[in-house]
């Protein structure tokens, strides 16, 4: 399950700690280092653990964070916590490459790892670009540059394929909750807005950075079209709550369409986003 | 001067309602919500509904709190008494938390709240007690331990509990009307008034504390049964308030002051006027609360703080 989407308050938080903390020293792309490929990786988030099987180095990982659950095979790897990363365990590990989210992964964690010399590339996410070169600088630092570049042409290409079939459409007035009660929305900054505006919709939101929890007041007659929801057994529930006497059961609101999008995919800056991005602009047509 | 000073708290409690209606991150036509049809007319009457048990709800944890302050403040003859500086807001945070935590039903949470608020009052008392007496200065150190091991217990529940649990625990600290239904309003109601009539019942009694615990004992008071009363009513509110609207500090300091320094310190006056003065304050932050970075709703527990500190900071140099 998704960290984002299961717990917005706690990702606002981590990555608010994020902003004041200490500053995030981005990984060089290809040190010396990287010349004989990791084999020892622990990634510190669904994401980076989806992004190292995607560029085919599931095998090097020897720990991932609580909510790697796909692809399948991550969920045999040992956990070494979630938004709070256990540096201990980590260490123990002997990982020769640690892979963090330069938003959301615990910042007291990370420095501990990289103050006790181990080799941390922190890895951006803050828009579908930066997923891209997320993607790139995970597999220079897996020695696997080839494949990464392989990858983030590809998804680049479908990307481009979307922007065409979108280009002159309607965008419909959209909000997409990643938390239904207080109602969280993917404001501007975000890969999510991006996601968004890509695949052809006006994120009601785009002027507010971050994810704005947004008030019951303005959620019940903001005139949106276009709800897009993560959705997964464990969010079910709580939506179905909203919709039926919370915050999304009065208003417009009630009156527009519903895009359920699978949470781990929707909610996490990998590559799975891409496929995701294709499926809304295609539900949009 | 009683009932003068009643009728500036109503004015004063009608203007902010009708003000708090009024504003907000949306616009509220009266035209359209008189007289509005279609689409317009819907948009208003949905925001009233929205609006109206908002307001209500601002105004019974208002007018609790600043209540309590002010009974709390002429029992412990101690102008810096609070609910929320003695640890009594903080111990209903945790009692109304933990039932949250164990799963009982949201019913129960005033009950827990009041537990929470009255051991926390009762733990606070005996800290602070020196040779039979409440020691003013080992108070509010008492009050100071006690809200550190509070929000120690809140802060531990936030980082263990997940997902919406997590989310109530910051319901809990920084206090919230963002969740107000008519049900919830009427069911804070007779614990409001059944509180505050108590209080009000004993400000007479009250007035004679002031001028000593030996003198109101000699007057005939019965000084331990008051004191109780006071406290049980007190924590009653504290914690009611609480239950409904998590922590909002420092409104059961800066109002009894203020309607001290307008009208004086006859406890007659002084309860009533701090229950309807307090009900504005909190109705006026969270009008401002919810329009000030609209969509976006600031926490109003952190707005009172804002303003409260500074005032709490002034009483501190001023007191001998």
């Amino acid at each position: 399950m998704s960290v984002i989407a299961r717990q917005p308050v706690l990702y606002a938080i981590a990555s608010f700690s994020l902003l004041v903390g200490c500053r995030a020293e981005r990984a060089k792309p290809a040190d010396r280092r990287s010349v004989s490929s990791p084999h020892r990786v622990v990634a510190l988030a669904p994401n980076l653990t989806e992004i190292v099987f995607a560029l085919g180095a599931g095998d090097s990982l020897v720990g991932v964070s609580e909510y790697s659950d796909f692809p399948d095979a991550a969920r045999r790897i040992a956990r070494v916590g979630g938004l709070e990363v256990d540096a201990e365990k980590v260490a123990a590990l002997r990982p020769d490459l640690v892979l963090a989210m330069a938003e959301g992964t615990a910042r007291g964690a990370v420095s501990m790892l990289q103050a006790a010399g181990l080799p941390v590339a922190v890895v951006p996410s803050g828009s579908l670009d930066a997923v891209l070169s997320g993607i790139r600088l995970v597999g220079a630092r897996l020695g696997r540059t080839e494949e990464a570049e392989r990858l983030a042409r590809d998804l680049e290409r479908r990307r481009a394929d979307v922007a065409r079939r979108v280009a002159g459409r309607r965008r419909p007035r959209t909000l997409l909750l990643v938390w239904p009660d207080p109602p969280q929305a993917a404001g501007g900054g975000t890969f999510l807005n991006d996601l968004l505006r890509e695949a052809g919709a006006d994120n009601l939101v785009a002027d507010r950075s971050g994810w704005p929890v947004l008030s019951p007041e303005y959620v019940a007659t903001v005139p949106v079209e276009l709800l897009v929801i993560p959705d997964s057994e464990q969010t079910r529930e709580a939506y179905a709550r909203a919709f039926r006497s919370g915050p999304l059961s009065r208003g417009p609101v009630t009156r527009a369409r519903v895009v359920r999008l699978d949470e781990s995919a929707l909610t996490r800056p990998g590559p799975r986003v891409f496929d995701v991005l294709e499926k809304l602009a295609e539900s949009l047509s | 001067m009683r009932t003068g000073a009643i009728a500036v708290g109503v004015l004063l409690l009608v203007a902010a309602c009708t003000v708090a209606f009024l504003v907000g991150g949306v616009h509220l036509s009266i035209a359209d919500l008189v007289a509005g049809r279609g689409e317009e007319g819907q948009t208003a009457r949905l925001l009233a509904s929205l609006r109206a048990p908002r307001i209500g709800l601002a105004a019974l944890v208002g007018g609790c709190l600043a209540l309590a302050g002010a009974a709390l403040q002429a029992l412990l003859k101690n102008p810096l008494a609070d609910p929320f500086l003695l640890g009594t807001s903080g111990g209903a945070a945790v009692g109304a938390a933990g039932a949250a935590l164990l799963g009982l039903s949201p019913l129960l949470s005033p009950a827990a709240a009041f537990v929470g608020a009255a051991a926390a009052s009762l733990g606070v008392a005996l800290l602070a007690r020196r040779g039979g007496r409440l020691d003013l200065q080992r108070l509010l150190l008492a009050g100071l331990i006690a809200n550190a091991f509070f929000s120690a217990l809140l802060l531990a529940a936030f980082s263990i509990a997940s997902g919406e649990a997590a989310r109530s625990m910051l319901f809990w600290m920084m206090g919230s009307l963002a969740d107000a239904t008519p049900r919830k309003v009427a069911a804070l109601f007779p614990y409001a008034l059944a509180g505050a009539a108590v209080l009000v019942a004993a400000a007479a009694r009250l007035n004679l504390f002031s001028v000593g615990e030996e003198n109101a004992a000699a007057l005939g008071v019965d000084t331990e049964r008051t004191k109780r009363i006071v406290f049980l009513a007190s924590s009653l509110l504290t914690g009611v308030a609480v239950a409904f609207a998590g922590v909002i500090g420092f409104v059961g300091l800066l109002v009894p002051h203020a309607v001290r320094a307008a009208f004086g310190n006859d406890q007659r006056t002084l309860l009533p006027a701090s229950f309807l003065v307090g009900a504005t304050l909190v109705v006026a932050a969270d009008a401002v609360a919810r329009a000030a970075i609209a969509p976006v709703e600031l926490p109003i527990g952190a707005l009172t703080a804002a303003l409260g500190a500074p005032v709490f900071a002034w009483l501190l140099l001023r007191t001998p």
